[in-house]
């Protein structure tokens, strides 16, 4: 009878042991990176702060912590120590290989936020932290073999001491994002220069409007109002010579009571269709589960068939915070180089870019559509439903006239 | 010669309620009294907290849930949960008279006024503790010095009939006590001043109130019965309080349902409108389309707003929208849930992991979580509209109107109940409520439990002679 007891406390033993190894065990060896955020590669606009007698960095919206990584094949986490002092400072991005994730901090705790990810060939990748909602805190951050949960391990069961792993210059990676500002912020009307190719200011009636649509107040003069559910203005880029680079600029004001910055729904700012199946696609819209995203891919559209690994690239932000009875600014930008493609896509003068590997060849267009799903797909309306003002068309990126 | 009348009339009133109840099964009287008893006491004594309720219990009380998990110090508002409990309690008052009943009702119309928002709203859970009572503003701490108890979310929802049904149970107990009670009458009050308030100008209601800076909680929603919910409680409000305010702003209401009606060719009703009352966005399956799934709602909406006020106005809407019914039936014989925008070509989503959704054509690949492809024809409507195109407004709402039953109608009305009273009782645990198995195990199930009491109520009322 007693030795029952004692084969039943052993098993018991046993199972508990068990179970705990499993959880959210890490060994001092699966240990990629371990380092508190401040001693990241890269850290900008970074403020120390106190938490529960824990040292953190704030992160402002525009604030930022990078590291890059060379690492083998397989699964791995990464292993993010943060706080959020309320429940309007808990939003961040997290961004591994050019991959975007939002994520929300535990309000009033620290606690350990586990996002697993996969390599599936040997190679350099880049992790950023980026800031959204200013306040948000992360104290440390690591990068572990296998795939964890949140909590699972907590930061302080990650083994060993500080490390910083196998550093990689982010000149030398092959994928990132970065928060880019304007030097200059758009305010007047955009003027034609040597690099324009287009420009249209609607204050006199043109060609290329279909479905629903008014005329009304614009930011300069009068704007073009596209309508529920089918309004669209096309412009005919055939003849435009900005297939390597370019940039397109425009005035956008949806309709205030729609509320498109924070909708649920799924609409359609932009898409230029690519002269042949190799080029570059471009398409701008936004999807509260993506943001505002502008997306790279080839012609086979973003939207049909469903997204297949490696063919589609983009650059996105967050438009929560933007006034919904205002003009905004939009810009989108690419630039098609040997090795790498670059995007950028900027709302009143503050944005992302994004770079990655070239895929895509530098074609140029056939059209450029505003304000709606491509005209030519057979897919449900996903309309902007607003304003569109002073849309001026260059055949060279932004870059230039991004903020050092 | 009158006072003769009348006594004839009483000795035959009596003759005949004495020959009825002669025909009842007395003994089966005395078991449902019995068992109505025995549930409400059971339900007070041991799985009420501070009075409220959720929607299931093990049956064991050791867990509970309302549309999530609910821990045991919390209520869920949303019907089938406490206030739908709290109305049991006043139907078998008022079968039976007994105070038992009366006195439950009131706790729970307590608990109710305990959760009041102080916008005069609710949300869907009432947490009872102090943590609790911190995470919302509750009306009855606008007084106190404690900004912990000031600073918790104030915003209050009619999604899924919470509000509404919290505020008929007050109404409800409010009228049983005569007004008498003021802390109940004030809440009364000031819910349906939240109500007021909350209007649209264009005559809707958003989901939430005050609104949210953001999101589709400011949609005015048909979905759930939201705003059909609003309309009943409003006719309630003027018809118990007669404040003028109530029916204006019901008659607005009747005019969203009028004006929110979409243009030829597809003369039908959207799920949801934003504030310029244009088809709207609300959830990632949710597009801005019109929808075969709520329009036979609306419809529904406008015959009753039609027979309330005799106005046929509200029934212009109905022939175009039945006729957009029979031009838009699908080959499988069923309706879309939504239809695009102009093209009326029905949409439907796929989804990989039910956060990425694909507004599609296709109807070969829908999530199951969502009803995509949900509404049949609705032959109700047409038979009402045909039935007062026939026979009038006037004649047709005093058709539907209550009528008052003879003793030996109550007494049919009893005898026809018997079976079910039987099913009840022979099927009621030793602690008084009613249980199903589900994959939790044996639960109480307070939409279950509600039927039941419900049934012995109206039995009892029937059998006491009361209509």
């Amino acid at each position: 009878m007693r030795w029952g007891y004692v084969i039943m406390a052993c098993g018991l033993a046993l199972r508990v042991g068990v179970v705990c190894a499993q959880a959210g065990q890490v060994s001092e060896a699966d240990v990629i990176l371990k380092s508190e955020v401040e001693n990241l590669p890269f850290t900008e606009r970074l403020s120390p702060v106190i938490y529960d007698g824990v040292t953190g960095m704030a992160f402002p919206a525009t604030g930022v912590a990078m590291v890059g990584l060379e690492l083998q094949p397989g699964d791995y986490t990464l292993l993010v120590h943060c706080y959020a002092p309320a429940g309007d400072q808990d939003g961040f991005f997290v961004e591994i290989d050019g991959r975007q994730t939002r994520r929300t901090a535990p309000i009033g705790r620290w606690g350990t936020l586990a996002y697993p990810f996969t390599t599936e060939k040997a190679g350099k990748i880049g992790i950023s932290i980026i800031g959204q909602e200013p306040g948000m805190t992360v104290d440390a951050i690591a990068v572990v073999k296998g795939t964890h949960q949140d909590n699972d391990p907590r930061f302080d069961q990650v083994p060993g001491e500080m490390k910083r792993g196998v550093e990689i210059k982010i000149e030398d990676l092959p994928r990132l994002a970065l928060t880019v500002t304007l030097a200059e912020k758009a305010e007047g009307p955009l003027t034609a220069d040597e690099h324009t190719v287009y420009i249209e200011h609607f204050d006199a009636e043109c060609n290329g409007v279909t479905g629903d649509y008014h005329w009304g107040e614009g930011q300069f003069g009068q704007a073009l109002y596209l309508d529920v559910p089918d309004g669209r203005f096309a412009v005919d880029a055939s003849g435009f010579d900005i297939g390597p680079e370019g940039t397109i600029e425009w005035w956008v004001k949806p309709r205030p009571a729609q509320q498109l910055w924070s909708d649920q729904g799924w609409h359609y700012f932009l898409h230029c269709r690519a002269k042949d199946d190799a080029g570059l696609q471009l398409d701008l819209s936004r999807h509260p589960k993506s943001q505002l995203r502008l997306i790279a891919s080839s012609s086979e559209g973003p939207y049909f068939p469903p997204d297949k690994p490696g063919t589609r690239e983009w650059a996105e932000m967050s438009t929560n915070g933007l006034a919904y009875d205002s003009w905004h600014h939009i810009l989108v930008s690419w630039r098609i180089g040997e090795q790498r493609t670059h995007l950028w896509v900027m709302v009143d003068g503050v944005g992302r870019q994004s770079f990655f590997p070239t895929q895509h060849a530098a074609v140029g267009f056939s059209s450029i559509e505003f304000g709606n799903t491509p005209s030519h797909w057979d897919v449900p309306y996903l309309f902007m439903d607003g304003g569109i003002d002073a849309i001026r068309i260059q055949n060279t990126s932004v870059a230039d006239r991004l903020a050092k | 010669m009158l006072k003769r009348v009348s006594i004839a009339t009483l000795v035959c009133t009596l003759i005949c309620f004495a020959q009825c109840a002669v025909a009842l099964d007395q003994d089966l009287v005395t078991r449902a009294e019995a068992a109505l008893e025995k549930c409400t006491q059971y339900l007070v004594d041991e799985v009420a907290y501070n009075g409220g309720y959720v929607g299931t219990y093990l049956e064991d009380l050791s867990d509970q849930w309302g549309e999530g998990h609910c821990l045991r110090h919390q209520s869920w508002l949303q019907p089938p949960g406490s206030p739908s409990t709290g109305q049991e309690f006043l139907r078998a008052w008022r079968a039976t008279g007994k105070q038992l009943y009366l006195d439950a009702a009131v706790t729970n119309a307590r608990s109710l006024v305990w959760g009041q928002l102080e916008c005069g709203g609710w949300v869907y859970v009432v947490d009872y503790t102090r943590e609790g009572e911190e995470r919302n503003y509750y009306r009855r701490n606008a007084g106190s010095n404690d900004q912990k108890l000031k600073s918790g979310a104030n915003r209050g929802t009619y999604d899924d009939d919470t509000s509404q049904a919290s505020l008929r149970m007050l109404m409800a107990t409010d009228e049983a006590l005569d007004g008498q009670d003021q802390q109940i009458r004030e809440a009364v009050m000031a819910g349906l001043e939240w109500v007021l308030k909350s209007q649209y100008r264009h005559g809707g209601f958003p989901q939430w109130y005050p609104l949210s800076t953001t999101g589709y909680s400011r949609h005015s929603t048909y979905n759930d019965g939201n705003m059909y919910y609003i309309m009943y409680l409003l006719m309630a409000a003027y018809e118990q309080y007669g404040d003028e305010r109530y029916r204006q702003t019901l008659l607005k209401l009747g005019d969203f349902f009028i004006n929110s009606q979409l243009p030829e060719p597809q003369p039908i009703w959207a799920q949801q409108y934003d504030e310029d009352m244009r088809p709207a966005w609300a959830r990632m399956f949710e597009p801005a389309s019109v929808t075969g799934g709520e329009t036979s709602g609306v419809m529904t909406a406008l015959i009753e707003m039609a027979v309330y006020t005799k106005d046929p106005k509200y029934l212009a809407p109905i022939p175009p929208a039945l006729a957009w019914y029979q031009r838009s039936q699908l080959p499988n014989g069923r309706w879309a849930r939504f239809y695009e925008l102009k093209t009326n070509k029905p949409l439907y989503f796929t989804s990989d992991n039910r956060t990425t959704y694909r507004l599609t054509y296709d109807d070969s690949d829908m999530p199951d979580h969502y009803s995509f492809n949900a509404s049949s024809y609705p032959q109700r409507v047409e038979d009402a509209h045909k039935a007062i195109t026939e026979q009038g407004l006037e004649a047709y709402a005093a058709a539907r109107a209550p009528k008052e039953l003879t003793p030996a109608q109550l007494t049919a009305r009893a005898e026809s109940m018997e079976e079910a009273v039987r099913k009840a009782l022979a099927e009621q645990t030793e602690k008084g409520v009613w249980v199903r198995t589900a994959a939790e195990g044996r639960i109480i199930d307070m939409a279950l439990v509600q039927r039941q009491m419900r049934t012995l109520s109206d039995y009892l009322a029937a059998a006491n002679g009361k209509q």
